[in-house]
C-alpha cells in the first residue's frame, strides 16, 4: 500500500497528539466566561462599580460578549475539534456555512 | 497509522465488502414522517417520533453485537484523501447543524431586533432568566468539553482506565447539564409563566407576578427562548445518549489504541453542542 505525504502528516500528529494544550484552553475558556458573568453583566455578583458594563454602551458591550464568544468558540474549534491540526480540506467544510453566518448577521445588522 | 497507509487499498476493497446497515435509512424515513407531521397529522409525527427509537435503537444494537463489514479505514477520494470517509460524513453534518443553529438564533435575534425598535422592548439580562445558574451550566459544558477531548487522548494513547473515566465524567457532566436545564425549565413554565407560545392568560400572569400586566415583548421572549435553548437541549440529549454508549462500550473495553474513531465522532459532535451554546449563553442570557 502506498503512503500518502497527507497520511504521513496524520501519523505524526497523532504521536504529537500529547502536547496539545487542552488543559490551558479551558482555563482560557472558563476565565473569559467567568468575566463575562462578573463584569459584564447585569448580575449582583460582584459589587456594580467593578462591572465595566456602565463604562460602555449598549452596542459596546454587546460587540464585546460576541466577541468572547466568538473567541471561546474558536479555541474549542481549533483545539478540541482538531480543527488546528486537519487538512485544509475539513477546515473548509465549517466555514462555508460560516458565511452564511456573517451574510446573515449583517442582514440583520444593517435594517 | 494504517488509516493512511491502506487508503489505496480500501477504496478498492469497499467495492468488494457489504457495510451496509439498515438503520440509517430507517432514522432518514423517521426524519421524514416526523416533519411531514408537522404539516399534515401530528400523529404521522408520533409516528416519526417512534421510528426514530427504533432506528436510533437498532443501529446501537447492531452495532453493539454485529461487525458492519466495514473496510477498516475507507476514504474518500480528492481532495479527502486520507481522510476517514466517517469523520468527513461528521463534519459535513456538523456543517448542517451550524446553518440549523443559525436559522433559529438569526430569527430569534431578528424577532428581538424588531420588537426593541419598535418599541415593545425585551427582557433585560437577568430580569427572567437565572443567569448564576446558567452560568454555573455554561462552565459544566466547557468542562465536559474538556474531558471529551482528554477521553479521546486518552484512547488515542490506550489507556482504558483514563478513557472510562473521562468519558463518564463526560456522560455525567452532560446529565448534569439536562438536569439543570429541566430544573429551569420547571421554575420558568410554572413559576413564571412563561410559555413557548407566549402567555396563557393575563390572569395567570398577574397571579405569578405580584398583580403585573403582562408586558408586550413576554409571548415572543418565551417563544424564541424556548425554541433556542430547546432545540439546543435535545442536541444535548441526544449527545448524553451517545455518551453513555460509548461509555457502556468503552467499560467493555470495546476501544483500542488503534480503533476508537466512535469516540472522535461523538466528540466532534458534543464540541459542537458546546460551540452552539457559547453563543446561545451570550445570545439569550447575557446580552
Amino acid at each position: 500500500m502506498s503512503e500518502t505525504v497527507a497520511g504521513t502528516k496524520t501519523i505524526r500528529r497523532r504521536e504529537t497528539g500529547h502536547e496539545r494544550p487542552y488543559v490551558l484552553v479551558v482555563l482560557i475558556l472558563g476565565a473569559i466566561t467567568a468575566g463575562e458573568i462578573l463584569f459584564f453583566t447585569p448580575v449582583d455578583i460582584v459589587p456594580e462599580q467593578f462591572r465595566i458594563l456602565g463604562l460602555l454602551s449598549s452596542t459596546q458591550r454587546v460587540l464585546a460578549l460576541m466577541g468572547f464568544a466568538a473567541v471561546k468558540a474558536g479555541l474549542v474549534a481549533a483545539y478540541y475539534m482538531h480543527l488546528k491540526y486537519e487538512s485544509k480540506w475539513i477546515k473548509i467544510i465549517p466555514i462555508l456555512p460560516l458565511l452564511g453566518v456573517l451574510a446573515l448577521v449583517l442582514s440583520v445588522a444593517f435594517r | 497509522m494504517a488509516e493512511a497507509s491502506t487508503a489505496q487499498g480500501s477504496i478498492a476493497g469497499a467495492e468488494e465488502v457489504h457495510h451496509s446497515s439498515i438503520w440509517p435509512f430507517v432514522i432518514a424515513m423517521a426524519a421524514l414522517f416526523g416533519f411531514a407531521g408537522v404539516v399534515f397529522n401530528l400523529l404521522i409525527s408520533v409516528f416519526g417520533f417512534v421510528l426514530l427509537w427504533v432506528g436510533v435503537g437498532g443501529w446501537l444494537l447492531q452495532d453493539r453485537h454485529m461487525r458492519f463489514g466495514a473496510p477498516d479505514e475507507p476514504t474518500e477520494s480528492f481532495p479527502f484523501t486520507a481522510i476517514s470517509i466517517r469523520k468527513l460524513g461528521i463534519w459535513i453534518f456538523l456543517a448542517s447543524e451550524v446553518m440549523f443553529f443559525t436559522a433559529l438564533i438569526g430569527n430569534s435575534f431578528a424577532l428581538r431586533v424588531r420588537s426593541e425598535t419598535l418599541g415593545i422592548g425585551w427582557a433585560a439580562p437577568g430580569q427572567v432568566l437565572n443567569v448564576p445558574l446558567t452560568a454555573i451550566n455554561t462552565f459544566i459544558l466547557i468542562a465536559s468539553s474538556f474531558t471529551m477531548v482528554e477521553a479521546l487522548r486518552a484512547a488515542e494513547r490506550g489507556n482504558q482506565s483514563q478513557l472510562k473515566m473521562f468519558l463518564l465524567a463526560t456522560f455525567l457532566l452532560g446529565a448534569i447539564f439536562v438536569g439543570i436545564q429541566a430544573y429551569e425549565y420547571n421554575k420558568l413554565f410554572f413559576g413564571e409563566g412563561l410559555r413557548p407560545w407566549g402567555v396563557d392568560s393575563a390572569q395567570l400572569y398577574a397571579s405569578l407576578h405580584n398583580g403585573e400586566s403582562v408586558p408586550l415583548w413576554w409571548h415572543t421572549f418565551g417563544t424564541t427562548f424556548f425554541v433556542q435553548t430547546g432545540f439546543h437541549g435535545a442536541h444535548v440529549t441526544g449527545g448524553v445518549i451517545a455518551l453513555g454508549f460509548l461509555t457502556g462500550k468503552a467499560f467493555k473495553g470495546g476501544y483500542t489504541a488503534k480503533d476508537h474513531e466512535g469516540i472522535e465522532l461523538v466528540g466532534l459532535y458534543w464540541h459542537l453542542v458546546d460551540v452552539v451554546w457559547i453563543f446561545l449563553f451570550t445570545i439569550v442570557y447575557l446580552v
